[in-house]
């Protein structure tokens, strides 16, 4: 586990910038659906978490749409292409970095507008129950929210 | 546990299993988890209760320890009586230990005390500086807006100082125009005065004239009748026989110079007074509700009758053509006709509802139109003793004439002179003068119409063109009331009015200056009636007299 | 019925008995303190039952090195955040009686444990759990339509281990019946060493029948052959609420009884104890 996780840690550069080239062809070309997740299968990085998977998913990164909700502030780039495995509290880590957080402020990730996820709960999880349109959708803001 | 009956359903098996696993791995360790802990419980206390008597044991052993050593020292001495004295000073001295301990204790307890008291006393200090802080604070700012008020207060100043400069010019500038225009004020009446003066000479010099020529006539007329005195024909009876019945036609009238009689003719105010259309005896009207008949004889007038019935003051007085009627105007909102034969009220008008002014017959004495306070004129017909026809001039009528047998003129409180036609409604015309129109009066030609208004002046208007002809004035003229009564002379030369002085005027038409001051009154002059022969006048005053002019 | 409540009852009678032992290497003062046992409801979470453990521990402990507390079980770092009837079935295979874990003070693994800094936390993550079953199987209209205190019922019923207080509550967002029948399961399958599954998975099928355990095994697993599935599970045991219940079970009445109060119905897939080697 704390391999995978140094891994997940080297990647993070690389990964954000990727998902940036995507966004921006997202940009483009004005489409939300498949066409981002036909870019992203011949991506190498995401093989070993695939087979570790065992379940054979048909796309290895899942594009997450993140809206700001009450005070927090807006993200330029609102759509990110994330590992399927990559957990809730790497999200919001990255947003805190995106934003340039302080130690001090907290960030608080809601699924449907209703429930915050563990922290350790799998993107690939919550996207293969509340994913819509091909994306998955993730409020933030510093206080909490909802409930 | 995965083998099952097939027998079972799905959820009886699962029941079971339920209650298999809570059996195995609840119920089994219930009991043994529950002992255990109460033996951990009771594990712990028994713990502590043997620290606690460990710790008993090894403060019982050091106290042993002591008092073993005590019982030694005391054994190894040899005066029982040397150590209990020293015993009994250690006692002391442990006294007074204990007590310097406790001494030392209350004075830490002060101290801490007022440590506790000083604490406070900072904290109070802090928030006094605090408040104070603030307090400089809200200076401050009040400094900055006094400032600023104080700056306001400076320009407001300025402005004030620039407004007051500003009038302190102006008031400059009134005052030299002020003094500009008493100047000329001045200048003004000393003009006035100047004129005045030579005025009055002229007038002097005028009535000289005047004497001298009526000196002259009459020394002429003396010696005429001194003449005639001689020749004794007595053509005198003819005369007479002619003059009853015809009106009498008067050539010449000649302003009287003296009063022949004055006598008291009513109680109050006499408003009215006329002579009837022969010249043979006057009327007059008063504020006494009576109607008086008067004949002049001798020189004296002599009461032939008293016309009763009014029941107010009597306002206006007329004659009828033929001199048989006499129709007076009363303040009780009534006209009345009287017969002159018999003395003896014929007919009572009633219908204004305001005190009645003016009364004339209208074209062949079977008519009359009066004029009232309640801005109506109403004509009458005295066969059937109606109302005819009211017309609202829109004016009190102070006077009114009437001519050609259907036209009226009216004069009114609002400073207007109507003229009607009995036969429609509508004024035909409208002349606007320059004061209350108190009387109007024709002359004989009926050419002209005399007005005398309350801006003190009497105005001809000749009545073919409907404007002013000639205006009469005269210092100290002053018109007495609203009804006051202007006349012309029987002939058509001259023109008569009381003043509110009690002098009775006289102007002469062609001159248009004042040809007689007559005084005799000693109260304003109401009305004034010229006697149809040219020769005398009579005149009536505020208070109970009339007057008779007469030079004979 | 009768029966249903006796299940829901069983359930919640479910308690393990656990052995709590302080790791060795951290005693500090004296010899090691005594093992400390304590019967748990399977219900429950770790945090909500061990204050008696910690303070029994915790005068043994370098007081200048000891953090936040955590249990380890056979190596493995033991979440708080799952209920302990999970933990149980995951880790043990349902056969180590008395449960023997052990507490720890230091060396908190960053990795793979979360932090509990309080019980507001406990109860924060339990009502989002709720929440998020409740967007599976209602949309989250009931629980949003909800009032707080019946959302604090709710959390005091498990807390203070009140099964008619938590019911009474809890039966609202358990209704499916008519209109209300729920959309999808809320289920979670967990293996060791591996993230746990969770998809979409409605409770009939399109043809209206109730669709059974097996069909949900089958779905989960995929593409996998019907063999292949057999054998996995010839390998493998099944293990809800510590118990196998059969296949034929249809999953709506499982998620309706054998659901753990956070309204999830948590599957362990575990080896079979004789194929362990």
């Amino acid at each position: 586990m704390s391999d995978e996780n140094n891994s997940v840690n080297n990647e993070q550069t690389p990964a954000s910038e990727e998902s940036e080239n995507v966004d921006n062809v997202g940009q483009d070309k004005k489409v939300d659906e498949a066409q981002p997740h036909e870019t992203e299968e011949p991506d190498s990085t995401a093989k070993p978490a695939t087979s570790s998977n065992n379940t054979a998913p048909s796309k290895t990164k899942i594009d997450v749409l993140l809206k700001p909700a009450g005070d927090a502030p807006i993200m330029k780039k609102k759509k990110w292409a994330v590992d399927r495995n990559k957990p809730v509290c790497w999200v919001s880590e990255f947003i805190k970095k995106y934003l340039k957080f302080t130690v001090s402020d907290s960030l608080f990730l809601y699924v449907n507008q209703s429930f915050s996820p563990s922290p350790d709960t799998e993107v690939g999880v919550l996207f293969d129950s509340f994913g819509s349109d091909g994306k998955l959708v993730l409020h933030y803001c510093k206080t909490q929210a909802w409930g | 546990m995965a083998a099952h009956s097939e027998s079972l359903s799905w959820k009886q098996n699962l029941i079971l299993q339920l209650k298999n696993r809570n059996k195995t791995q609840t119920q089994t360790y219930a009991s043994l988890i529950q002992s255990n802990n109460k033996l951990q419980e009771q594990v712990s206390n028994l713990r502590s209760k043997s620290v606690h008597s460990q710790v008993e044991a090894e403060r019982l052993r050091e106290e042993n320890l002591n008092l073993r050593v005590k019982v030694e020292s005391g054994g190894g001495s040899g005066s029982g009586e040397k150590t209990q004295a020293l015993e009994q000073k250690l006692y002391r001295l442990q006294e007074e230990l204990t007590e310097l301990h406790r001494k030392r204790g209350e004075n830490s307890q002060q101290i801490i005390d007022l440590n506790n008291k000083l604490q406070e006393k900072e904290k109070e200090l802090q928030h006094k500086d605090g408040l104070l802080a603030d307090s400089e604070v809200r200076v401050f700012a009040l400094r900055t807006e006094q400032k600023n008020l104080e700056a306001t207060i400076l320009e407001l100043e300025a402005t004030n100082q620039m407004l007051k400069d500003e009038h302190q010019a102006l008031q400059l500038a009134f005052t030299t125009i002020e003094e500009k225009y008493r100047r000329s004020k001045d200048e003004n009446r000393e003009l006035v005065e100047r004129w005045m003066h030579l005025k009055s000479k002229d007038a002097d010099k005028l009535n000289e004239e005047n004497d001298t020529f009526i000196r002259q006539r009459q020394a002429k007329l003396r010696k005429e009748l001194a003449e005639a005195a001689k020749e004794t024909i007595s053509i005198t009876e003819q005369g007479k026989a002619l003059l009853p019945g015809i009106p009498p036609v008067c050539l010449s009238a000649s302003v009287p110079t003296k009063a022949m009689c004055k006598f008291d003719a009513h109680e109050g105010e006499v408003n009215a007074v006329r002579f009837n259309p022969s010249g043979t005896l006057f009327a007059s009207g008063g504020a006494d509700r009576k109607i008086k008949l008067w004949e002049i004889r001798n020189g004296e007038c002599e009461n032939k009758g008293t016309l009763l019935g009014s029941n107010a003051g009597i306002t206006a007085l007329e004659f009828d053509l033929e001199g048989n009627l006499v129709l007076g105007a009363s303040s009780d909102f009534a006209s009345r006709v009287w017969s002159l034969t018999d003395q003896r009220l014929r007919h009572t008008l009633t219908g204004h509802s305001g005190k009645v002014f003016a009364a004339r017959f209208l074209g062949d004495s079977n008519k009359v139109v009066s004029g009232s306070h309640d801005r109506t004129l109403k004509i009458w017909d005295l066969n059937s003793r109606a109302c005819v026809k009211t017309i609202f001039a829109g004016s009190s009528c102070n006077d009114l004439v009437t001519l050609h047998g259907n036209n009226i003129i009216s004069g009114h409180f609002d400073k207007r002179l109507r003229f009607w036609d009995a036969r429609s409604d509508s004024t035909a015309n409208e002349i606007l003068l320059q004061g209350r129109v108190t009387s109007l009066d024709l002359s004989p030609d009926r050419m002209s119409l005399l007005c005398s208004t309350r801006d003190d002046s009497m105005k001809i208007i000749d009545l073919r063109m409907n404007q002013v002809s000639s205006t009469f004035c005269a210092d100290g003229f002053k018109a007495s009331c609203d009804w006051s009564r202007a006349v012309f002379s029987p002939d058509g030369n001259f023109v008569a009015s009381g003043s509110h002085d009690g002098a009775l005027y006289v102007w002469n038409i062609t001159t248009k200056k004042v040809e007689k001051v007559l005084k005799d009154h000693n109260h304003a002059v109401i009305a004034v009636t010229w006697n149809p022969c040219g020769a005398s006048i009579v005149s009536c005053e505020k208070s109970r007299k009339v007057v008779v002019w007469s030079d004979y | 019925m009768a029966e249903d409540r006796e299940v829901l009852r069983e359930i919640w009678e479910g308690r393990i008995p656990v052995c709590f032992t302080l790791a060795e290497e951290e005693v500090y003062s004296g010899e090691q303190p005594d093992p400390y046992y304590l019967l748990v409801p399977r219900q429950s979470y770790f945090p909500l039952v061990t204050d008696k453990v910690q303070r029994h521990f915790v005068q043994s402990v370098d007081p200048e090195k000891h953090g936040e507390m955590w249990l380890e079980y056979e190596g493995q770092p033991l979440k708080w955040h799952y209920p302990v009837g999970v933990l149980f079935d995951l880790f043990t295979n349902g056969n180590c009686l008395p449960w023997k874990i052990t507490a720890h003070f230091q060396g908190f693994p960053e990795e793979e444990l979360l932090h509990c800094p309080s019980k507001e936390a406990i109860e924060s993550h339990f009502m989002s759990v709720v929440k998020e079953a409740d967007a599976l199987k209602h949309r989250g209209q009931l629980v949003n339509n909800m009032q707080k205190k019946d959302h604090k019922q709710l959390w005091t019923g498990l807390q203070n281990d009140k099964f008619d207080q938590f019911w009474s509550v809890n039966k609202k967002l358990m209704e499916s019946s008519g209109e209300d029948m729920f959309k999808y399961i809320p289920y979670r399958i967990y293996q060791i060493d591996r993230p746990y599954i969770q998809k979409l998975f409605r409770p009939v099928t399109e043809e209206g029948d109730y669709n059974t355990l097996a069909d949900l095994l089958k779905s989960v697993n995929g593409g996998e052959s019907t063999d292949n599935r057999e054998e996995v599970l010839k390998n493998r045991r099944v293990l809800i609420q510590g118990i196998e219940p059969p296949l034929e079970t249809p999953v709506l009445w499982l998620s309706e009884h054998l659901s753990y109060p956070d309204n999830f119905l948590h599957i362990c897939i575990v080896n079979k104890i004789k194929n362990e080697s």
